[in-house]
């Protein structure tokens, strides 16, 4: 008889769970496609662009963010030496930094509020994102974290150089919504990292998050690029020998061929000076 | 037309990398030197990250050198006893310069005497060549025939292990061969450059020995250094993108035989000073970009890019 009415009761609080949750689940939820569902870097690629659209609730501004794996980059600093010169006065790695971080949105980002555009990584300046860069020193054999005031250069300076390669952005009005449907053109750069980068798309309504969605973009080597650049890593040994056996085969069938042409065409013996 | 590169990790237009390796290959064509200290620069400026420009760089000039080494071989050009001693030398300089990079690099400001070192070393070599070339193209005595014996010259012939240089035409003391290699060696491996700007003046002026044979000595000795140095730069700092070597191959190879052909046309002399004042001109750039306050102080290092 208890377990009876265990059961009952369970069966009444699921049942009160459900329709508490009802309204949220009756709105209108993100989807999200992507398409093509993946970039392929072959012999070819030179960019690509991927088409991401879905449907959310109406009259919500529409957030797409895409972020790919951390990587970590060598930086260098260039100063003032002896008063006359300028060159190179520091290098630091930066870790913990995507190496593709891009916004798309339907509106201006930034007119929403500042708490949200820095929970969800979205402030123009990329704020919120250079917060989570450890900029690392290396002084005396041993590597030290810069602190924020002096890593704030470095983080700054990578953000540049990254929006000017098209690896980093923050693009207002460049999702198109139409009776909750949206659709928007990522630009992929020449040099994305390779792993899965995140897509996740946020509607936006009165300042706050009404839905989000997310899924991942996988970035893959195929073909060439993708044994060539697995040897030249995993194999160093082997890519090593193999390209110098290349360059020297290309060089002695060029000095053969050479001769045979300026023997045929220009009845001499040419001159091959050249390194 | 675009091929994506593996190891640099971005595309680049075919034509572009084909027409940079073209172009450098004419004038070493012409002159007989000048393929890393030009390349290297030239392909950063289109965007390849640094460590990849010069890792690649020397993979293109072991095809480059051995393609005209043996060219020259066949019109006996080279003088392989003096390549292989030199090559001894280099390589004892080249492994002491590699230790003294690390340490002056823990010292700091290695950059900076780096560059100091190149552009007084390009000046020198430029501002001599200049002179010289001018003076022997106005008819007066070349200093290396008759000017009275040199401080160098009296050690080359008084040293003990005298040897002939069949080749070449010259007698020298194998201690002065092996020293200049290791002079030589030692300051491509603190410049990071492949050193034929050095080695062949310092082939003609010093040894004395005949331009033609100097400049193919340097290319036959210039194929094992750079097989040295792509092989460590590709088990060390996977730099070395074949694909783009390749590219920069079939460029400078048909830039060569234009510019060899070229050649034929120029005297000897006036050679030296178009040599002389593209020497001079890389270094006033150089020196230029050292006192000129850069348009963006934070910028990838050499390990940057790639993956």
């Amino acid at each position: 008889m208890k377990s009876a009415v265990k059961m009952v009761c369970l069966a009444l609080f699921t049942l009160l769970l459900l329709m508490g949750a009802a309204p949220s689940a009756l709105a209108d939820p993100v989807t999200l496609n992507v398409q093509p569902d993946k970039v392929e870097v072959g012999v070819n690629y030179a960019g690509s662009r991927v088409t991401v659209s879905g449907r959310v609730p109406p009259g919500s501004q529409v957030l797409i963010k895409v972020e790919s794996p951390e990587r970590t980059v060598g930086l260098s600093k260039k100063g003032r030496v002896g008063g006359l010169f300028y060159m190179t006065v520091a290098t630091v790695n930066v870790k913990g930094m995507p190496g593709m971080y891009k916004v798309l949105s339907s509106g201006k980002i930034a007119g929403l509020p500042a708490g949200l555009q820095e929970r969800l990584g979205v402030d123009p300046e990329f704020r919120s994102i250079c917060s989570r860069g450890q900029v690392m020193q290396k002084r005396e054999e041993k590597s030290i974290i810069l602190p924020p005031a002096q890593a704030q250069e470095y983080l700054a300076g990578l953000v540049r150089l990254n929006t000017k390669r098209g690896l980093y952005s923050m693009e207002d009005y460049a999702v198109q919504v139409e009776s909750g449907v949206y659709r928007a053109v990522l630009a992929v750069p020449p040099d994305v990292p390779r792993g899965d980068s995140k897509i996740t798309v946020y509607a936006v309504k009165n300042g706050s998050v009404l839905a989000a969605a997310s899924t991942a973009l996988p970035v893959v080597n195929i073909g060439l690029v993708r044994s060539l650049g697995n040897m030249a890593q995993t194999n160093a040994v082997a890519y090593g020998a193999l390209c110098i056996v290349v360059a020297l085969a290309a060089g002695i069938s060029i000095a053969g061929l050479f001769r045979l042409i300026n023997k045929l065409i220009f009845k001499d013996e040419g001159i091959g000076a050249h390194h | 037309m675009s091929i994506y590169l593996a190891v640099a990790g971005m595309p680049v237009n075919i034509f572009l990398i084909i027409g940079l390796g073209g172009l450098v290959g004419v004038l070493s064509g012409l002159f007989g030197v000048g393929g890393g200290f030009l390349l290297t620069p030239l392909l950063m400026m289109v965007g390849i990250p640094p460590a990849v420009a010069a890792a690649s760089d020397s993979n293109q000039i072991v095809a480059a050198s051995s393609s005209g080494a043996i060219a020259h071989k066949r019109l006996g050009n080279v003088d392989m006893k003096m390549g292989i001693i030199f090559l001894v030398g280099g390589i004892m300089g080249g492994t002491v310069g590699a230790q003294l990079v690390k340490i002056l690099r823990n010292l700091g400001n290695y950059d900076f005497a780096v560059k100091i070192i190149y552009v007084v070393v390009l000046a020198g070599i430029g501002g001599f060549m200049l002179v010289e070339s001018l003076n022997a193209l106005r008819g007066k005595v070349k200093p290396v025939d008759h000017g009275k014996p040199s401080f160098f010259k009296r050690l080359m012939t008084t040293l003990p292990l005298q040897t002939d240089f069949g080749v070449s035409g010259i007698r020298a003391s194998v201690i002065v061969v092996v020293g200049l290699g290791f002079l030589v060696g030692l300051m491509a491996a603190l410049m990071g450059v492949g050193g034929g700007f050095i080695t062949v003046p310092a082939m003609i002026y010093l040894l004395g020995m005949p331009t033609m044979v100097a400049i193919g000595t340097d290319l036959f000795q210039i194929v094992f250094t750079s097989m040295n140095v792509t092989f460590q730069q590709a088990i060390t700092n996977h730099t070395v993108d074949v694909v783009l070597a390749v590219l920069l191959f079939c460029g400078s190879t048909i830039g060569a035989q234009i510019g060899a052909r070229l050649s034929s046309r120029f005297k000897g002399e006036q050679l030296r000073i178009l040599l002389a004042l593209i020497v001079l001109a890389v270094m006033v750039q150089m020196f230029i970009s050292l006192i000129t306050a850069p348009q963006e102080v934070i910028g990838l290092t050499r390990g940057g890019g790639g993956h």
